[in-house]
């Protein structure tokens, strides 16, 4: 390398380590939260033209495969407007049930609506940005939803003007969860690899369909009891194993997240 | 003027960046994969192998370390140390342009940049708070970044090259003259 390079890649690496020094010492926290804040926007624009185009250009590989879906979607209907029908009888049995047992409702709960500004920029973690940090209030471990109330995460690092959102399909993401079925399964959902998330360490002696609902525990700190998280596409109950397990489908899209919801406790 | 070519150098670094995170969204598993700053990265120093180019990678790795939430600086001195190696090997040893250089100063990179990158995030796993869980699934998330990033970098080396070559004018009235 010649020598004058050579004195520029020394003045690049003092830079580089005067700046992490200064970093870790906390004296560019303004300079960083100004660059977060000039390039939100742009990081903002880049992920939602992607989120468009992704959504437009959902093909079906063949006629076949349209048509299998199309009658999937009408059966999906039926028994949905079946399932409506009986959830608002049993919605209003609840209400009758709550006025008795003088049951107070967590309603009151409050919730940050927050817009999703991009994804963790390495892929070795499957997280998700919002634009909402420690000055809304945002700490770490507060439940993350989207939509109706669907369980995508939870926050796993809050910064002064945003946060990061660790997605249940995430390898670290451990969620205490319950199916239901009629044995009321306890199991832990966990990620696999952002592609899966499956339900782990079900007892073996306990009855799981596919179609089972999963929602939250509440054994968690701060996540409540009966956020949805998914549906039980694949059981899998193996003699050798001393647990059974099932594979998930989220109830909410991770890959097309725009506005969540962070629930405060 | 050095305004102009600050200016310059913060459009090019803001535009890999808006890249990298439009690639990621957009493509599905395994090809949101591609390291598009490494890839972008690396052709400018196959193209220019300037000093400039580390102050360029300085600077989008910088954008890109305010949303990693991963100890804050791992990945950037990982990046600027797998620049100044491949560099060197590019001026002094690889200094050949053909295919398999190029690919091999891609795959090299990209497997020192991950083994210094691994050797940072055991430090901090081993002296501080923040934890990062290194498992099989982030080796095979890397295998898939270097077995796509490496090929892809070759393609638009050579493609570019093709271009580049043909607009050229020299090259242009140096093909005339021969023809006359």
């Amino acid at each position: 390398m010649p020598k004058q390079s050579r004195k520029k890649v020394i003045l690049l690496a003092g830079f580089f380590v005067i700046y992490l020094t200064a970093h870790y010492l906390g004296l560019t926290g303004a300079m960083e939260r100004a660059a977060r804040g000039a390039l939100i926007p742009f990081a903002a624009a880049a992920y939602g033209w992607s989120n468009n185009l992704v959504s437009k250009y959902n093909f079906f590989s063949s006629r076949e495969k349209l048509s299998v879906e199309l009658n999937q979607c009408l059966a999906d209907r039926a028994k949905r407007e079946s399932a409506e029908a009986r959830l608002k009888n049993l919605e209003m049995e609840n209400a009758e049930l709550k006025k008795l047992a003088a049951f107070k409702s967590k309603k009151g709960q409050g919730m940050l609506a927050t817009n999703v500004i991009g994804k963790n920029t390495d892929n070795i973690e499957k997280m998700v940005i919002i634009d909402a940090g420690e000055k809304e209030g945002v700490v770490v471990g507060q439940a993350v939803v989207a939509g109706d109330g669907l369980f995508v995460g939870v926050v796993a690092r809050a910064k002064p003007d945003i946060s990061f959102v660790r997605l249940i399909n995430d390898n670290q993401s451990k969620i205490a969860a319950t199916a239901l079925n009629k044995d009321k399964s306890i199991g832990v959902v966990e990620g696999g690899f952002g592609l899966s998330v499956r339900m782990n360490f079900i007892p073996r002696g306990e009855e799981l369909l596919v179609g089972d609902f999963v929602i939250t525990s509440g054994l968690d700190k701060a996540i409540p009891r009966g956020l949805l998280i998914g549906q039980v596409a694949v059981s899998e109950n193996e003699a050798y194993q001393p647990f059974q397990q099932a594979v998930l489908i989220t109830a909410a899209d991770l890959e097309k997240l725009s506005i969540v919801g962070v629930l405060k406790y | 003027m050095p305004f102009l070519r600050a200016l310059k150098f913060l459009t090019l670094a803001l535009t890999i960046f808006v890249i990298h995170i439009f690639f990621i969204n957009f493509f599905p598993f395994p090809i949101n994969r591609v390291n598009i700053i490494f890839l972008f990265l690396l052709w400018l120093i196959l193209l220019d192998r300037g000093v400039k180019i580390y102050w360029l990678a300085f600077l989008t790795v910088f954008m890109s370390e305010q949303f990693i939430n991963l100890p804050y600086g791992a990945s950037a001195a990982a990046t600027l140390i797998a620049f100044v190696v491949i560099n060197w090997f590019l001026t002094n040893i690889l200094t050949n342009r053909n295919g398999y250089i190029v690919f091999l100063s891609a795959a090299g990179g990209l497997l020192l940049f991950r083994c210094v990158f691994f050797f940072f995030l055991f430090l901090f796993n081993l002296f501080a708070r923040q934890k990062t869980a290194i498992g099989l699934d982030a080796l095979i998330d890397f295998a898939w970044e270097a077995g796509l990033t490496a090929p892809l970098l070759t393609i638009i080396y050579f493609g570019a090259a093709r271009v580049i070559k043909t607009l050229n004018p020299m090259y242009v009235s140096a093909r005339k003259q021969i023809y006359e």
